[in-house]
């Protein structure tokens, strides 16, 4: 009888407890999720790569530099969602609809993720691009004692030598081995593909000599470019690079690179569905201020990109355009793949 | 035989089965000719359903007597349906289904009020401790938890699909 | 000598008072986060306090990097010796014998051992740094696809060589761990494997909802099972009982000396990490002991081989890092993350454009161990006060704190549902006498086998030849074979003989790690 009392005195004390923890929850519930407020606050940043990857660096030298501008007082934590290259992260944010304080560092190959999967869970169409912030230039690199000088002299080995030269990259679906695909294609060529999980394998692959030649971008080489280990041999656009001044582009060479898109690795911000203007507008703001920074600047050199501040109805065409360009490649490689 | 060990050979063979016509989509040998990416899965499913019949058979030909002391744990299993043996297996159980129990509570709930009524229910209901301890544990273990994690190291919890409250955020 | 000049410098720098400071609270700060459940990783803790040691200088901030890095990788040895939880892929090895000994009351010393073991092979492994980085560097170069194949067959031989009492059950756990690894979007092929098209699956399962589901939780099940109100397993009150004896000291000696030195090579492969390193420690150290039959029932040679292995590493890891510019695991991919961020860019330059930052790094990963030797062997009385909590406080913390490990790895609530699923499969392994561990090596080790076989063969137009056409790898794979020969031959003749040991020389352990050394010349 006394313990019985006691036993009933916890459970109602336990349940009091409780009901109030979720009453006093359920109270502020409404407050966070009203979207109309113009400073989002608490705001997280979404990475599709795990701590030290590519977009996960790129997030936390934003949020360095906003803060370093005044954009933005306190530290937004940053969130990786790594499943499937983008659309883990993709969905993720298609789960935080009107949530004004979750924005994404996207990148091109979001769309690739979502053109190779048959039915994905989301795509970049369903967020709201907020602004894309820079370009990542295409260039290819071969080793120092490499008789390739130019990407003429690559094609012309891989044609004596079908199917025999490498090249090394990361998944078979990302933008390198993609626009080598083409290359291939239009010159009736065939190398192989050497794939690794992270980027220093690739850099031993050539400097071991296993694999000929990578595609990549300015820091993955710039290093042993440096200590003449590397050596870059051609660009993949129509301007030559500021660093690489002598190295001529793919177009000079005689590459058509009309049916590509004119940018292949972009990045940039976007928020949930149905993010209002507002809210959009804030970020904008953010942004716009931190990229006219020196230390933005300064980023952009040492990772050899080059700023792209395109906001609104041109970022929704620019993304529109890469993924009609992009569909026939994806498309042909999964036809191949399996 | 060992009845357990039989039935253990029988669910890998047949894990093994599943996972090798699940395999049976996947590129064996790549276009150029080297291990394509059903390669590993289906020697490896083929492999457990080999396993799992060896497993079977040979506890099948096993008999009680020649099990040696050592093999006490196993006994014990084989031994079930004795009371002291089930009743072991039950509490093992009992905790279990809390834990699975508690995961639909913090999807919908978040992550305080989920853990607190997993640690009530496995205090008050598995160990029967009705007493105000058990009630301290069930508070300041979930809420603690939540504190170091979400305020002190910014790792977010589920906050669950009503929940936004003080521990919400 | 002027390596050695450089590295007094950096001693000079990195004992400055308040980069000792920031040393000492990373030690404590790593040790506190990576006790915890999903932060164990020293990748995650130091991701999660990067933006930290961003305000500071960038001499003290990678100071305070390597002090959390330490710290962590010390907490996660910690959590798997005290509640057989290893936080990090590290530290499964020491499930085998570290939990065993604290199951004897010996967790103090095994704690101890793995702290004293840490802090001599950190030593050599700053040594061989200072020393033999360029040379290091260029076989770390010449480490690809066939010669990682090899050194996994020699990773999965553990797997085989702890199969235990039945090896049809070591080998259904194992073939299960490797099944359970291929799940997800393939690297090479971009084919999904059994993902039944949920976007969970895309990226496989996470080592740490493995873990915390095989080992934490199972382990929670097991011991519920009868109603306990005091706690687990007796703890010795006395101190000396508390820490390593010289007895320990002396047995531990050649597999600390083995660990460091094995730990140090497989740690500066770009891939190749403190994981590979502390199974391919272990298996040397247990095939080459006379002691091999007491391996897996609590031998502390099996906690001091792994961990030796598992700090040399940090020495290691740095040589890709500052001579090639390339990280070589997670952790150091954070560093070079926090390099990049400070505008240092690492690579082969690092030395010349920026020594006042290369050096005092290298010393404070050496002076990071003895701040945690310091700091820690005191502190070992403490964290075994931790088996002191009532089993009825402790378990419904433990699965509270597994929740939180299996969520926060990538914020998915599917991932809770799968270490529910796992927890039940760790018990009925537990029931069925089905050994856990070779799941779990495996399913670490699969993935990276199986990308470097394919990547092999790919190289070589599918001639298998290509493993013993190069000389690493057949390096590699001859030590492989003397290892497997000289295990069977030993066992063969114990069982002829009867006798429960064969004493072994001493210079068959010597031989092997010479064979490693090697390739280095």
């Amino acid at each position: 009888m006394k313990p019985t009392t006691r036993r009933l005195r916890v459970a109602v004390a336990f349940a009091v407890l409780l009901t109030g923890a979720t009453a006093c929850s359920t109270l502020q519930a409404g407050t966070n999720n009203s979207s109309g407020t113009a400073t989002p606050k608490n705001v997280q940043i979404v990475v599709d790569t795990g701590p030290g990857g590519g977009s996960d660096l790129f997030a936390r030298e934003i949020v360095k530099l906003a803060q370093q501008t005044k954009g933005i007082s306190s530290n937004w934590p940053v969130i990786s969602q790594t499943a499937g290259g983008g659309l883990g992260a993709m969905a993720y944010m298609k789960g935080k609809a009107n949530q004004t304080n979750y924005v994404a560092a996207f990148t091109s190959k979001w769309v690739i993720s979502a053109l190779g999967t048959a039915n994905p869970p989301a795509s970049l169409k369903d967020l709201t691009p907020i602004a894309e912030l820079a370009d990542e230039t295409q260039i290819v690199a071969v080793p120092t004692s490499s008789p390739y000088k130019n990407f003429k002299d690559f094609v012309a080995g891989a044609k004596a030598h079908p199917n025999q030269l490498v090249q090394t990259g990361g998944a078979v679906s990302s933008v390198d081995n993609l626009i080598a695909l083409k290359v291939q294609k239009d010159t009736g060529t065939k190398w192989k593909y050497l794939s690794f999980a992270d980027g220093g394998p690739r850099i031993t692959a050539l400097l071991r000599g296993d694999a000929q030649m990578m595609i990549g971008a300015k820091s993955d080489f710039q290093e042993q470019v440096d200590a003449g280990k590397l050596r870059i041999i051609a660009v993949f656009s129509d301007k030559r690079m500021a660093a690489f001044p002598n190295v001529p582009t793919m177009t000079e060479q005689g590459f058509d690179l009309s049916a590509l898109p004119a940018q292949l690795q972009f990045r940039g911000i976007a928020g949930p569905p149905g993010m209002s203007p507002a809210a959009v507008g804030y970020y904008v703001g953010v942004l716009q201020k931190m990229i006219k920074s020196p230390g933005w600047q300064q980023y952009m050199d040492s990772e050899g990109d080059t700023t792209q501040f395109v906001t609104g109805s041109a970022l929704t065409a620019l993304i529109n355009k890469f993924t009609t360009s992009m569909t026939p490649l994806v498309h042909s490689l999964s036809g191949a793949g399996q | 035989m060992q009845r357990a060990d039989v039935v253990a050979g029988t669910a890998v063979a047949a894990l093994g089965a599943f996972a090798l016509v699940t395999a049976v989509n996947l590129a064996f040998l790549s276009d150029s000719g080297v291990p394509g990416p059903g390669f590993f899965p289906t020697l490896l499913s083929g492999l457990l359903v080999v396993l799992g019949v060896v497993l079977g058979v040979t506890s099948l030909r096993k008999r009680p007597a020649t099990e040696t002391g050592a093999e006490d744990e196993a006994e014990e299993l084989t031994a079930a349906d004795s009371p002291s043996g089930r009743s072991r297996v039950l509490r093992a159980g009992a905790v279990w289904v809390c834990f699975l129990l508690a995961v639909p509570i913090l999807t919908y709930l978040g992550f305080v009020p989920a853990m607190a009524i997993l640690v009530a229910l496995l205090l008050f209901g598995v160990e029967r401790r009705l007493d105000w301890r058990s009630l301290v544990v069930a508070v300041v273990v979930p809420v603690g938890v939540y504190e170091l994690f979400v305020h002190l190291l910014s790792i977010p919890l589920p906050t669950g699909v009503i929940a936004i409250g003080p521990f919400g955020s | 000598m002027s390596a050695l000049n450089h590295l007094l410098d950096g001693l000079g720098t990195a004992l400055s008072p308040t980069n000792l400071l920031w040393m000492l609270i990373g030690c404590v700060l790593g040790t506190v986060v990576g006790i915890l459940p999903g932060l164990g990783s020293p990748a995650a803790t130091l991701a999660v306090l990067l933006p930290l040691t961003l305000r500071l200088q960038p001499t003290t901030g990678l100071i305070m990097m390597a002090g959390i890095y330490h710290g962590a990788k010390f907490a996660g040895s910690t959590t798997a010796i005290l509640l057989n939880i290893p936080t990090e892929t590290s530290s499964v090895v020491l499930c085998y014998d570290g939990h065993e000994l604290a199951k004897k009351g010996r967790a103090g010393p095994a704690m101890g051992m793995s702290a004293i073991s840490g802090f001599i092979a950190s030593t050599v492994g700053v040594i061989a740094l200072t020393f033999t980085a360029p040379a290091i560097a260029n076989l770390a170069v010449k480490f690809g696809p066939p010669e990682f194949a090899s050194l996994m067959t020699f990773g999965l031989l553990l797997v085989i060589s702890m199969a235990g009492k039945s090896p049809v059950k070591g080998f259904i756990s194992m073939a299960l761990g490797l099944l359970v690894a291929t799940v997800g979007v393939d690297l090479v092929s971009g084919a999904q494997r059994y993902t039944f098209g949920s976007i969970n699956l895309y990226d496989g399962v996470q080592f740490i909802t493995l873990t915390l589901g095989l080992f934490a939780v199972a382990e929670v099940l097991i011991n519920v099972e009868q109603k306990r109100a005091k706690p687990l397993f007796a703890v010795p009150k006395k101190l000396r009982e508390l820490l390593p004896s010289r007895q320990d000291l002396r047995r531990c000696a050649g597999a600390i000396g083995l660990g460091s030195v094995v730990g140090f090579i497989i740690g500066a492969l770009p891939g190749g990490g403190s994981t590979i390193g502390s199974f391919v420690s272990y298996t040397l150290v247990k095939n080459t002991s006379r002691n091999s039959d007491e391996f897996g029932k609590g031998a502390i040679e099996g906690v001091a081989g792994p961990e030796a292995a598992n700090n040399s590493e940090a020495g290691g890891a740095m040589i890709p890092l500052l001579s090639l510019g390339l990280p070589g695991n997670a952790s150091t991919s954070v560093m070079l993350a926090a390099l990049l961020l400070y505008g240092v860019q690492p690579g082969p330059l690092l030395f010349t454009n920026h020594p006042e930052i290369a050096w005092p790094v290298i010393a404070s990963l050496y002076l990071g161990t003895l701040v945690l030797l310091v700091l820690n062997l005191p502190l070992i009385p403490m964290w075994v006060q931790i088996l002191r909590i009532p089993y009825w406080i402790l378990y419904p913390t433990i699965l509270v704190l597994a929740v939180v490990g299996a969520y926060s790895a990538r914020g998915s609530l599917f991932d809770v549902w799968m270490l529910v699923g796992f927890s039940l499969l760790g018990y009925i392994f537990r029931k069925l006498e089905i050994p856990a561990a070779p799941m779990l090596m495996a399913f670490v080790l699969g993935p990276q086998f199986e990308v470097a076989l394919r990547q092999s063969l790919t190289l070589s137009n599918n001639s298998p030849l290509i493993f013993v056409e190069r000389p690493i790898s057949a390096t590699v794979l001859a030590i492989t074979v003397a290892v497997v020969a000289f295990s069977t031959v030993s066992r063969h003749r114990r069982r002829r003989r009867g006798a429960p040991a064969v004493p072994t020389t001493p210079s068959v352990a010597a031989a092997n790690s010479s064979a490693v050394d090697e390739p280095v010349k």
